[in-house]
């Protein structure tokens, strides 16, 4: 085992991956920290970047973005009260009093520390458990991938936002979708009207970039167009950056207990990084003697949400790289930068590439490092970031998306894909439906299907095949389980 | 939104049923998986259908039908970008960039024009120089095609 994190050390230290870690990063703060512009998008539009590099400095960089645009979503929580990406919600609730009292920089600096703290225990927790989850991948077979298949889908119910039909229906959208092409045993072209580009279906990079990019880059230029606003009213970056010694020793058990909250939200798929800013922030409020100042500026109230979201990227990456099934839309994306480099998740990913994945591990220990560098070296830079105007960013995604589409396959259909994507992911987001449902049913639909046919065949038809495994029982257990906890609670919800 | 929602439902329903029917084209053992979701995506529509005729509130914004401004705009940054499409491998990408980052800035309401011209020029020569020449993709560029 020390071989191997020597090894991931050799490979962190060269100049290519730490140059890597630090674009990632600058680059993670610049789309984070602008309402409008998520870690989706950054990681999407990032990918075929990537899709050259060597693939641990792909994977090192796509990592570094993922960490450090999470972290700078609190950004614009802080400086305009509105948050940069949705996991800084929570960030708004006491980030803003203290710029209103005139720490909007230390609220910068202890919103870093508490991410890369966040961040760093989230990392430590990923690189002891995965390997170990990763080895149980060993012991499956094809019930077993089909009832894993069917929990990952069942994570849509989760997914689906305030209207849990439209969330639905965009997981059967993308299971229909991903019909499209040979099917997985007999590979017989299903609704390829004869078309030989469509007989591997349609390739998922285009189709992220599409719907996460495009539709984001339309969505801009077409809000920018119709709003009046003469830009946000952005407040200066005031007082001490660092804060004392003895406040952060303070606020250290909190950080901890938050980020381990953080951690464990992460790695259930589904939750995702606000509902675990949410439950830290409430849990820092529960054990806090100064439960009065919540939402006054309190140091405790933004520390929480902070060291919580951050942590949710390390949990995240758990059930990601063991078991290949994406949380959230952000780990979806993250599937697709290892799937162009033929990573696949599961034990083999940590056996005959594990060079690569503890490479990413320590990485991301790096990148959560220099998030709190930058996060207060770079205070008072950050607010001339958030001028930036929508209406520039726009076209500019859109010809990213463009390039980068063209660049995965050297080929014009692949932009025509992201096109098409792009303006599906438009639509739908405009009329309230939750985009990640489809990637993730892209993601596991064939997966589904293949396992399924198999099954099938080694037990000659017979459907108690799945019940009859252990594991696989256990899987089926947790999607019913998994696909009805949101109903419920929305019912209680409802009703108290 | 309700009357959008019903809409939707609406062509999620044809999609289900297309590709429904469209799998008995299919063997057997390959359309029991397409027609399995087809029905689910058609029960699924209809659920919405239901709920929207009900009337019940869920969706977090009001929005309904796009306004024709909206509309137009959408439909003519989609031409916009078909027309580049089309002439991409004729004129090539650094030129029809150039001109497509311009024209949608313009568009959107920029109105800057000195800024408007740096963006342009900035943005697609550091995306050309970093994935042409980096990342060595081959970028087609038309008419630039032997000088570049």
């Amino acid at each position: 085992m020390v071989d191997v994190w020597l090894g991931a050390f050799a490979t962190v230290f060269t100049v290519p991956n730490i140059l890597a870690i630090l674009l990632g990063v600058l680059f993670g703060v610049f789309t984070g920290s602008l309402p409008g512009l998520s870690s989706t998008m950054a990681l999407a539009i990032l990918i075929p970047f990537t899709f050259t590099m060597d693939p641990a400095t792909g994977l090192i960089l796509l990592g570094a973005v993922y960490s450090a645009s999470v972290y700078a979503g609190s950004l614009s929580a802080i400086l305009l009260n509105t948050p940069g990406t949705p996991s800084a919600a929570a960030t708004v609730l006491d980030g803003y009093p203290l710029t209103r009292q005139g720490l909007s920089a230390k609220a910068i600096g202890i919103s870093a520390i508490a991410s890369g703290i966040g961040g760093i225990i989230s990392v430590i927790i990923l690189s002891t458990v995965a390997p170990f989850l990763a080895l149980q991948s060993l012991r499956f077979g094809a019930p077993e991938y089909f009832a894993l298949a069917i929990f990952g889908l069942t994570i849509i119910s989760s997914l689906a936002g305030k209207n849990p039909w439209k969330g639905l229906l965009a997981g059967g959208l993308g299971i229909v979708i991903a019909t499209v092409g040979m099917d997985p045993i007999q590979g017989y072209p299903r609704y390829t009207f004869g078309r030989a580009e469509l007989l591997e279906g349609f390739a998922l990079i285009p189709v992220l970039i599409g719907l996460f990019s495009a539709s984001q880059a339309f969505h801009l230029m077409i809000s920018s167009k119709s709003s009046k606003s003469s830009g946000p009213d952005i407040s200066n970056v005031t007082g001490n950056v660092l804060p004392r010694l003895k406040e952060i020793r303070k606020l250290l058990p909190n950080i901890a207990r938050s980020s381990i909250i953080g951690t464990g939200i992460g790695i259930i798929p589904g939750v995702g990084t606000d509902p675990a800013a949410f439950i830290a922030y409430n849990e820092a409020k529960r054990w806090s003697k100064e439960k009065e100042k919540f939402g006054k500026g309190s140091l405790h109230g933004l520390a929480a949400p902070e060291a919580s979201n951050n942590a949710v990227t390390g949990g995240s990456l758990i059930p990601l790289l063991t078991l290949g099934i994406p949380g959230n839309a952000v780990s979806a994306v993250f599937l697709g930068g290892l799937l162009i480099h033929g990573l696949r998740p599961g034990a083999e990913l940590f056996t005959a590439s594990g060079d690569i994945v503890y490479a990413l591990f320590f990485s991301l220990f790096v990148a959560n490092i220099l998030v709190i560098i930058i996060g207060l070296s770079g205070a008072r830079v950050f607010s001339k970031v958030l001028v930036v105007k929508p209406v520039v960013l726009g076209p500019i995604i859109l010809l990213l998306s463009i390039v980068g589409s063209f660049a995965i396959g050297n080929n014009y259909y692949d932009i025509w894909v992201m096109l098409a994507f792009g303006v599906i992911g438009y639509m739908l987001r405009k009329y309230g439906f939750p985009l990640a449902p489809i990637v993730l049913a892209l993601i596991l639909g064939p997966k589904a299907e293949q396992s399924f046919s198999q099954s099938m065949l080694i037990s000659q038809n017979d459907w108690t095949i799945f019940f009859t495994r252990p594991i696989s029982v256990t899987f089926l257990v947790l999607a019913i389980i998994t696909f009805i906890t949101p109903f419920i609670l929305d019912r209680r919800a409802k009703n108290s | 939104m309700s009357k959008i929602n019903k809409i939707i439902s609406l062509i999620f329903i044809v999609i289900g049923a297309f590709t429904f029917l469209w799998s008995f084209r299919f063997p057997e053992a390959t359309s029991a998986w397409p027609k399995f979701f087809s029905i689910i995506l058609i029960l699924l529509a209809v659920g919405l259908l239901v709920d929207s005729l009900k009337g019940t509130k869920r969706d977090e914004s009001e929005e309904d039908l796009p306004s024709l401004s909206e509309f137009g705009m959408f439909a003519v940054i989609i031409g916009a970008l078909i027309v580049y499409m089309l002439l991409l491998n004729i004129i090539g990408f650094t030129i029809l960039s150039l001109l497509l980052l311009a024209g949608l800035l313009w568009y959107t309401g920029y109105r800057n024009v000195i800024k408007l011209g740096c963006i342009s020029v900035g943005s697609t020569v550091l995306i050309t120089v970093i994935f042409q020449f980096l990342l060595r993709v081959p970028i087609p560029q038309g008419v630039l095609s032997n000088l570049l």
